[in-house]
């Protein structure tokens, strides 16, 4: 774990350094800002739709930044043979790719974290500046916002693992990060796919719709935005049970991954 | 114990769903421990797929390669190898102390120390007016010298180097020959890849000739050299040194006369030791005898040619 561990830092460092995940943080916070600009086109739904925006936009930017510097640092590291420097040292290759995946990890949550205040403080501002009365500050469900952000770092998480596997599987990042977000964009319908199986009668058609829904991650239950707006918090049980699914999936994409990794050539 | 044992290694690239490209057909070679072993071969011989075996980045399809007695795919044999890849990439958003300090702390050096020793190689390798500069600016003059230092980080017992001194300047050469000397003294083995034939018979104590993925022809360089004599050269000297020569002439490759000398080339040593007897009882003085050995590279397009 230390030696993974290790990995995960330098990985911290080299996203951390990275000029895009800046610029796209920018342009996060910029577009937090630009969300004021919306309330005089909201027509007393103001509240609402700041929320919505706001955890649209880091939701939607932060998967963008986990998707292509996921699918990069492994790929990378394959590209540019800098692994070579690192597995002829004492090290084993399921700790390189764990610490890959920390790394990452560590990443989410720096964004989130930094985002979340980001979404907290503009929404409590423009909470402030439009409304002055109690009632309608007791509208915005904080808890519930930290929740659907919470499990955004979720999302990014498995979108993590998703990536890591398609790095230790594919030959170039763009393919890796194309497959990431394509099973991501999946993901997020699987809901619809459950309301197709009930129109579908054929049994070949249906049992592909239940191998999709079953087998691609489903990140539309993660998403507790719409939820988080009207206050609506899942009670602890629905909490762990996802929690437990985002565990259980990343272990086994990156078990697979690790397997895969293990007999690959380094050349 | 042998620091590299290597018995009859295969291996083979694949080259498409059903074609393999072999490259390694029957591998075999030992390097002892302390001193350094020339791994020489032309491009595409197997010579950079061997280190990848070695260092556990390819897998062999048959065959045994161990380190230290350890199977080359067991980690344990990792503790011993510092390598360093024949065109180093490193992390270009770090300068060579970070780097240095993330590899240092992946070979497992005790923290407090990491700092003194990363300061020691940096001075070793000359890179102390460049130590806190990002690596994407070095050169690759500069890339070569921090890939050496970074091979050199935990102290291994065991050094791979692949083509270390193909980017270096002059005055880079002799930085890493002295350092290549410098480690020999203190008991370290070295495994050297590479095609420079003059960089092997100034280092190396024993060459391994890789042709075709087996090796062609092995041993120390004096060994190799006195397999290969072209001709033994005998100089005579005396009013009678062409007359001398005239008796000997069956057995001689070619004579030569200036004036009073004779010039007596033949290929035969048993020969030496005739012609020897013959000048003792006679008026002609031996005024040289010498042994004309092929050069390495001589040995080397031979084997080349042959493969």
């Amino acid at each position: 774990m230390k030696k993974a561990s290790i990995i995960a830092l330098n990985t911290l460092k080299e996203a951390i350094r990275n000029r895009i995940v800046y610029a796209v943080m920018i342009l996060m916070l910029l577009g937090l800002l630009a969300s004021q600009l919306l309330t005089p086109l909201t027509m007393g739904e103001q509240i609402k739709v700041i929320q919505d925006f706001s955890m649209t936009f880091i939701n939607f930017f932060s998967i963008i930044v986990t998707v292509f510097v996921g699918t990069s640092v492994v790929r990378r590291e394959l590209d540019l043979k800098t692994i070579q420097l690192i597995l002829s040292r004492p090290i084993h290759r399921y700790q390189f790719i764990i610490g890959k995946f920390l790394g990452m990890v560590l990443l989410d949550i720096i964004i989130i974290f930094i985002m979340g205040m980001g979404v907290m403080l503009n929404i409590f501002l423009i909470n402030k500046s439009v409304y002055y009365s109690m009632w309608y500050f007791h509208e915005i469900h904080y808890i519930a916002i930290l929740e659907a952000i919470a499990f955004m770092a979720l999302q990014l998480i498995l979108i993590n693992a998703v990536s890591v596997f398609f790095s230790a599987i594919t030959s170039s990042a763009v393919i890796g990060a194309l497959f990431t977000f394509f099973l991501y964009v999946v993901g997020m319908f699987t809901q619809n796919l459950n309301d197709l199986l009930k129109m579908v009668h054929k049994s070949y058609i249906t049992w592909i719709i239940k191998i999709i829904y079953y087998a691609v991650p489903n990140f539309s239950t993660l998403d507790l935005k719409n939820e988080a707006i009207y206050g609506i918090i899942p009670n602890i049980n629905q909490a762990l049970f996802l929690f437990s699914y985002v565990v259980l999936y990343t272990g086994f994409l990156l078990i697979v991954a690790i397997l895969i990794f293990e007999n690959k050539e380094i050349r | 114990m042998k620091t590299i044992e290597c018995k009859d290694i295969h291996f083979s690239y694949k080259a498409g769903f059903l074609r393999h490209y072999r490259v390694l057909k029957g591998l075999s070679f030992d390097v002892d421990q302390r001193g350094i072993y020339g791994f020489l071969g032309i491009n595409g011989s197997g010579k950079t797929t061997t280190i990848k075996l070695l260092n556990n980045f390819i897998k062999k399809d048959s065959g045994t390669l161990t380190i230290f007695g350890f199977d080359a795919q067991d980690i344990k044999a990792r503790a011993y190898i510092g390598y360093m890849p024949e065109n180093p990439s490193f992390y270009v958003y770090l300068n060579a102390k970070e780097f240095l300090t993330f590899i240092s702390r992946l070979k497992g050096v005790h923290k407090p120390e990491i700092k003194e020793r990363i300061d020691i190689l940096i001075k070793l390798v000359g890179l102390e007016r460049h130590a806190d500069m990002p690596i994407s600016k070095y050169s690759r003059g500069m890339s070569q010298r921090l890939g050496l230092a970074q091979a050199l980080i935990g102290d291994p017992e065991l050094l791979i180097l692949d083509e270390p001194m193909a980017n270096l300047d002059p005055i880079g050469r002799r930085v890493f020959r002295e350092i290549f000397f410098k480690l020999k003294e203190r008991g370290k083995t070295l495994f050297f890849s590479t095609h420079i034939i003059p960089d092997v018979e100034m280092i190396c104590d024993k060459v391994g000739i890789l042709m075709d993925g087996r090796i062609a022809k092995e041993g120390s360089i004096d060994e190799l050299l006195s397999s290969h004599i072209e001709y033994i050269e005998c100089v005579i000297k005396g009013k009678e040194a062409g007359l001398f020569a005239e008796r000997h002439k069956a057995h001689t490759l070619s004579v030569t006369m200036q004036t009073d000398t004779a010039i007596i080339r033949f290929t035969d040593k048993k020969f030496v030791d005739t012609i020897l007897k013959d000048i003792v009882g006679s008026t002609v003085k031996l005024s040289s005898l010498e042994e004309h050995t092929q050069s390495l590279e001589d040995i080397f397009v031979h084997e080349a040619g042959r493969a």
